[in-house]
């Protein structure tokens, strides 16, 4: 289990989580949802332990130890996965360069091969490979790329920080299937949206948290998304 | 009076012809004027036939590698058995496997011999010899020409073709024993051939100043292959200095890895097209650390037409080093339709470090077409932050972003050897050895 415990969270002073509280298991999904600078991506960083987000208190627990004071390479060894809301392009550093030495370093046996599959799998062509990391890459190319990389690590607990927005119809088919795939085979996903069809796409019970201003506002399962799409977060 | 050149030819026995050019440069040498992108060193205080001024104990086995070079071949992950060539235990002239590998070199039409032996053996030399590097044209050049001791002389003959790479380091011991070094090479028309100059451990030099040359002679159709290891030990002042000359239809590739720079390194290396068609492509990537002052400068003439010229450099920098990129493609009037290229880079990983680029082109002809671009970036926290999401520590993020951006020049170095230098990359990467 994925667990934020009563976390309170700020930013070079700033307070931008409050008593956050959430419990992830193996194959669920929870579903993030909050207006435009409510605290979303602060969790994401903040679970994934990005040293820029300070945790005042509270605790962040895998699997029954904190990892609240590991930095984030041991989170990610430990099976903690985030997809960036904004990809960093590396403009001197082949994707695929890259993707070896991160499966090696995730004591995976890297595969060319594989890799090549799972990046057709998520309609990038192997050219991709050899670009160097996300430059130029469209926005739904950098998030379907976020998510090959989901694949190939097979994370315990996914972090995805709308990977949905920006991409077009045939990204979020890749990106749906991504997710489902993870699932799955175990993932427990947390995924940042602001939109439901991303839920249509993946097509299986999920939960729901509303958050707004660094708080959790309301929880509930798909009926909830529903409400949130139709009639906006005003109460 | 004998002068020092004279007395030197003399002493072994060269030809008129050698003695005579020694003494017309060390005349000019005096008034001699460095090449002014390298920063000079004081080449009169030095005695070219003076005892070696470095106190390295007479190394006759494993045990007597000083305490520090020992730390850097562990550090770099060298295997045992090359320490013995790289540390000259296997000795050039006695060595059957050296013996061997001239027997085995001369049955495909490779030629390797002293260059003394060389240019006593073969007359027809004096057209070649120092003849790339007129004494004239600065003062390492002159000073090389009126002191220049020990140094190699290879042929590749007509037409041969040499699948393996001719490995050249088992020639250290004699480089490290002179101070001014000379290497000779010519690969006749349409012959081919891969050298590797050099090893990726610092070979123990006895002198604290090193001006090693090489001239190299691509002829009609020949297509020559260099990779070049450098690896300065810390108490030296380097100033390498090489000249090419390509002919009609030939190629040379060239890959140099600068992996340390001892006290101070000013590489100056110079490629002409003479023959139409005639191609060279450079790429080099230096890793210049603490207290290091690297300059480095390439330049390519064209001057034939439909010639092709393109570099490539690429420096890694970290604390207080200071490294200065030098590039140039020139096109003369004869270069119509040529193109060349110049791409030069640095990386900075901390604040205190500098680099910078001085690409330039030059044409006189309408028809060729020259670019270059210069690019000087620091290691970008974001990055950072993102391999690091990746499961690498922070380290481990920027040795493979080093790794990354030298990638285009790494390809061109055999597999054997990449190890090494990126084993070079990760201590960089770590902050030294
Ligand atoms: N790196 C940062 N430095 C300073 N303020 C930040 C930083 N990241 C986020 N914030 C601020 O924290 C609040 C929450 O932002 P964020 O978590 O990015 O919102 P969301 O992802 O829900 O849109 C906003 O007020 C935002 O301006
Ligand atoms: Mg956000």
């Amino acid at each position: 289990m994925f667990e934020a415990k009563d976390l309170n969270v700020s930013i070079e002073g700033l307070v931008k989580l409050k008593g956050i509280n959430l419990e992830v298991n193996p194959g669920e999904l929870h579903v993030i949802m909050g207006p435009n600078g409510s605290g979303k991506t602060t969790l994401a960083m903040t679970l994934m332990g990005h040293p820029k987000y300070k945790v005042e208190s509270g605790d962040i627990v895998l699997d029954g130890k904190s990892i609240r004071d590991l930095p984030m390479y041991e989170r990610a060894k430990l099976g903690v996965f985030m997809s960036f809301q904004h990809p960093v392009e590396i403009g001197s550093l082949r994707y695929l360069t890259f993707l070896l030495e991160v499966l090696r370093k995730n004591g995976k046996t890297p595969d060319i091969d594989w890799i090549k599959r799972i990046f057709n799998k998520m309609g990038l062509s192997e050219a991709f490979l050899n670009r160097n990391v996300n430059t130029g890459f469209s926005g739904g190319e950098k998030k379907r790329a976020e998510l090959a990389q989901m694949l190939l690590l097979s994370p315990k607990y996914a972090i995805l920080d709308e990977p949905d927005t920006g991409v077009d119809v045939d990204s979020m088919k890749f990106i749906g299937g991504a997710i489902s795939e993870s699932l799955s085979r175990g993932t427990g996903v947390i995924l940042i949206t602001h939109y439901a069809r991303i839920l249509n796409e993946i097509g299986k019970g999920f939960y729901v948290h509303i958050i707004a201003d660094g708080e959790i506002k309301a929880e509930g399962g798909p009926e909830l998304a529903k409400k949130v799409e139709e009639q906006g977060f005003g109460e | 009076m004998e002068s020092i050149a004279q007395k030197l030819g003399m002493m072994r026995n060269e030809p008129e012809w050698v003695i005579s050019l020694r003494m017309e440069a060390e005349k000019y040498l005096k008034t001699a004027p460095f090449p002014s992108e390298i920063k000079p060193l004081d080449l009169e205080s030095y005695d070219p036939l003076g005892k070696p001024d470095v106190d390295i104990p007479e190394i006759k086995s494993l045990d007597d590698i000083p305490e520090n070079i020992r730390k850097m071949l562990l550090a770099m992950g060298v295997p045992e058995y090359e320490w013995q060539k790289i540390l000259g235990l296997v000795q050039v002239d006695t060595s059957s496997q050296v013996t061997s590998f001239k027997d085995y070199f001369e049955k495909q039409g490779v030629v390797v011999l002293s260059l003394l032996d060389a240019i006593k053996r073969f007359d027809w030399l004096r057209d070649y010899a120092f003849r790339l590097m007129p004494y004239k044209d600065n003062k390492i050049a002159a000073y090389h020409t009126a002191y220049w001791n020990g140094g190699i002389f290879l042929w590749i003959k007509k037409g041969a073709k040499i699948a393996y790479p001719l490995h050249t380091y088992f020639l250290i011991t004699e480089g490290a024993l002179a101070q001014a070094d000379h290497a000779l090479i010519i690969a006749d028309e349409g012959a081919e051939a891969t050298f590797i100059e050099g090893c990726t451990a610092p070979p123990l030099l006895r002198f604290s100043a090193h001006i090693g040359a090489t001239e190299v002679y691509v002829k009609k159709g020949a297509k020559v292959k260099g990779i070049v290891l450098q690896n300065w030990p810390p108490y030296v002042n380097t100033r390498p200095y090489t000249n090419v000359h390509v002919e009609e239809g030939g190629e040379i590739e060239v890959a140099v890895a600068i992996l340390g720079n001892g006290k101070s390194a000013g590489r100056y290396e110079e490629v002409h097209l003479k023959g139409r068609g005639a191609k060279a492509s450079i790429h080099s990537i230096s890793f210049v650390k603490e207290k290091e002052h690297l300059d480095d400068v390439i330049k390519i003439y064209l001057e034939a037409e439909d010639t092709h010229g393109l570099i490539q450099t690429k420096g890694v920098i970290r604390d207080n080093g200071i490294s200065n990129s030098y590039t140039h493609i020139e096109a003369s009037e004869h270069a119509c339709y040529s193109k060349g290229h110049i791409e030069c880079s640095g990386l900075l990983l901390n604040p205190g470090a500098k680099h910078t680029t001085y690409p330039g082109v030059r044409s006189v002809s309408p028809s060729s077409e020259l670019t270059h671009e210069a690019y000087v970036g620091r290691v970008s926290e974001e990055s950072l932050t993102y391999m690091m999401s990746r499961g690498l520590s922070e380290e481990d993020a920027i040795s493979l972003l080093i790794k990354g951006y030298i990638e285009p020049v790494t390809k061109h170095i055999p597999f054997e050897y990449l190890k090494e230098v990126q084993r070079i990359a990760e201590l960089v990467a770590k902050g030294g050895f």
